[in-house]
């Protein structure tokens, strides 16, 4: 406990200091916004979604919405392109993402003095919150013409063929999400192996092992449910993100060709919703909702089981 | 590493082929490992670097003092989208502050039992809702009902990312404050609200403001849910129900269109909008770092609820 080290200071002034209001009132005031306003939040949330995407629901059923025709004169409306998309991405930005913030953080654990530690885990944290859409502009300007001019021209030129056509595709989308995920992988990561009990690393190193078989099999190796953890609300994060996503996407509705080629143009859930929603209207403005609903259930799930794992931790751990 | 080396003396174990390919290893993954950190440290500061650098360039006096206006005009500049981005996020934390605060208060107050778990997980799950989705829920909400698209609208889609967050981050922050301290205000006799309003919060006072301050961060970074809600103009809003652009959405909409002068524009508005975005978390950093002289306040928790949409860091209250 903090204590230890620093006497709290308790001549704390406040505007709340000294006000004396009937316990009872402070209940009832306090329960009727602390209960009705998020019960309020959550009936609008779920109640808008459904409402508006009742009328798709209603037209397409399941099956109008499996499969991967999109055309709004048409009056089709596939959802596949971009439930794959979404996937996709996010998947490219966890494979990325993850073996670099272990193993970084390992580094960082391991290896970096600890005078340096805090401040630099200090640098990651702030950087969590650098805003998704100037990931966004420098994936345009600077991100995509570095690609173009080496990853991208290197696979040309080694398939012999101009493969990769334009840099707005979704391995680039994949990249970007995986730079913005990393310093909350980071973050939550560095707090697990914190935990890690140092008599373990002591009774390993004591019976000869190497720093990096130390890290490997403790420091990793008892933290794997928190890496796991990292890995569901990274997940959370880049199934639902927009900005940074749309701006490099490519935005095409094209289901891939083949669907293993991921250097073409794409479409995420969320970015078909910000690029098409201004002028959606009718059946189309429905099925955005629709589209919303289903994002809605994937992230909900995906952060449920990683608050589950977390909270089991926790609690284990205590 | 150099010292770990040294310590075992190499003679002894010169036949010892598998501890020699152990300590390769070992010395390999250092370089692995460090690799890694470069690698993520290098396009983190990179966006760091590359921000201020076109910032700077782009920069002109008219910024501040002209509105938005034809590409092809060279004396535009970027205050209808300060006035938006200020406009927005002034209506979300009238809404958002308090009654994120009051709803955190009930959470660590009365929030026992089955229910309020249910509520608790309501709630997290609003922390980590996709932003767009609060965008067009609040489209159908508001700005279908009134008629037209508004600053208004962008800030209560913004208190809706706002609320979540700071009732999650001062439910967590009033409980780091040890039992103790409750029971102390009990044992003068003070009644429990008393003990809220005079002890407990005060002492918590900090944490809290940090995840206010935090949580505003976070909202001035939003971009989605403000391109169906306050939507985008060129000119500067004269009263709340104005449609109006934002600094993020002028990043998006100026980031996308060909003309020079609009991308220009966009990297300065990405530098005002990080100065403002980083400028907040640190001086929340620095003058509640968790070393400083007041505990119970846990900035790298709150960065995580924040920004991440972590949750679930239930920690136990200190007896």
């Amino acid at each position: 406990m903090v204590f230890e080290d620093s006497e709290p200071d308790l001549k704390v002034t406040s505007p709340f200091a000294g006000v004396v209001i009937n316990d009872y009132i402070f209940k009832i005031g306090v329960s009727l916004i602390g209960v009705g306003l998020p019960l309020v939040m959550l009936y609008l949330y779920l109640n808008t979604l459904i409402n508006s995407s009742m009328n798709s629901i209603t037209t397409f059923g399941i099956g109008g919405i499996l499969n991967t025709d999109w055309s709004v004169i048409q009056g089709k409306f596939g959802l596949i392109t971009f439930i794959y998309g979404t996937l996709v991405t996010s998947a490219i930005a966890i494979l990325i993402a993850l073996p670099l913030s272990v193993l970084a953080s390992v580094f960082i654990y391991e290896f970096v003095p600890p005078e340096f530690k805090s401040s630099l885990r200090s640098i990651i944290d702030v950087l969590a919150g650098i805003p998704s859409v100037i990931y966004g502009l420098w994936g345009i300007f600077i991100l995509i013409p570095f690609l173009n001019s080496t990853l991208y021209r290197f696979i040309n030129s080694l398939s012999g063929s101009e493969a990769i056509t334009v840099g707005y595709n979704m391995f680039t989308a994949g990249l970007v999400l995986a730079i913005m995920i990393i310093p909350i992988l980071v973050n939550i990561i560095m707090e697990g192996f914190d935990t890690v009990p140092k008599t373990l690393r002591e009774a390993l190193t004591g019976l000869g092992a190497t720093r990096w078989e130390v890290s490997k099999t403790v420091t990793i190796g008892t933290t794997k449910a928190t890496i796991f953890t990292a890995v569901m609300l990274g997940l959370g994060r880049a199934l639902g993100e927009t900005m940074a996503v749309t701006m490099v996407i490519g935005n095409s509705n094209v289901f891939p060709n083949p669907f293993y080629n991921l250097f073409v143009p794409g479409q995420t859930i969320s970015s078909l919703i910000a690029n098409e929603f201004g002028e959606a209207s009718g059946l189309q403005y429905s099925i955005l909702f629709e589209a919303a609903l289903v994002l809605f259930v994937v992230t909900t799930f995906f952060n449920i089981i990683g608050i589950i794992v977390l909270r089991k931790l926790k609690g284990a751990t205590k | 590493m150099a010292e770990r080396n040294q310590k075992i003396n190499p003679e002894f174990f010169q036949s010892d082929r598998n501890l020699r390919f152990r300590l390769f290893k070992d010395k390999l993954m250092f370089y692995v490992t460090g690799l890694c950190l470069l690698l993520i440290l290098v396009p983190i500061f990179g966006i760091l670097f590359e921000v201020f650098i076109n910032g700077i360039i782009g920069f002109t006096p008219d910024v501040f003092t002209k509105a938005g206006g034809s590409p092809l005009d060279p004396n535009t500049g970027l205050l209808h989208a300060m006035m938006g981005t200020f406009y927005v996020s002034v209506i979300a934390s009238f809404f958002g502050i308090p009654l994120g605060i009051i709803t955190g208060i009930y959470l660590e107050y009365y929030g026992k039992g089955f229910f309020s778990n249910i509520l608790r997980v309501g709630i997290d799950s609003m922390v980590a809702i996709p932003t767009i989705i609060t965008g067009i829920v609040v489209f159908a909400l508001i700005v279908l009902s009134m008629g037209s698209f508004s600053v208004l609208a962008g800030g209560i889609a913004l208190a809706f990312i706002m609320i979540p967050i700071i009732a999650k981050t001062t439910e967590e922050m009033i409980r780091l404050v040890p039992q103790l301290y409750d029971e102390a205000g009990y044992a003068l006799g003070l009644s429990e609200s008393q003990t809220a309003f005079s002890i407990v919060i005060p002492l918590a006072s900090r944490g809290i403001a940090s995840g206010v301050l935090l949580a505003f961060a976070r909202i001035i970074g939003e971009t989605a849910p403000l391109l169906f809600t306050a939507f985008f103009s060129q000119s500067v809003p004269n009263n709340i129900l104005d449609v109006s652009a934002t600094l993020t959405v002028l990043i998006y909409q100026y980031g996308i269109s060909p003309f020079e002068a609009w991308n220009r524009l966009a990297w300065v508005a990405a530098l005002l909008l990080m100065l403002m975005n980083l400028g907040v978390i640190f001086i929340t950093r620095v003058i509640f770092s968790e070393n400083g002289v007041r505990p119970w306040t846990r900035i790298a928790e709150i960065i995580k609820i924040a920004f991440g949409g972590v949750i679930g860091e239930e920690s136990a209250k200190e007896e």
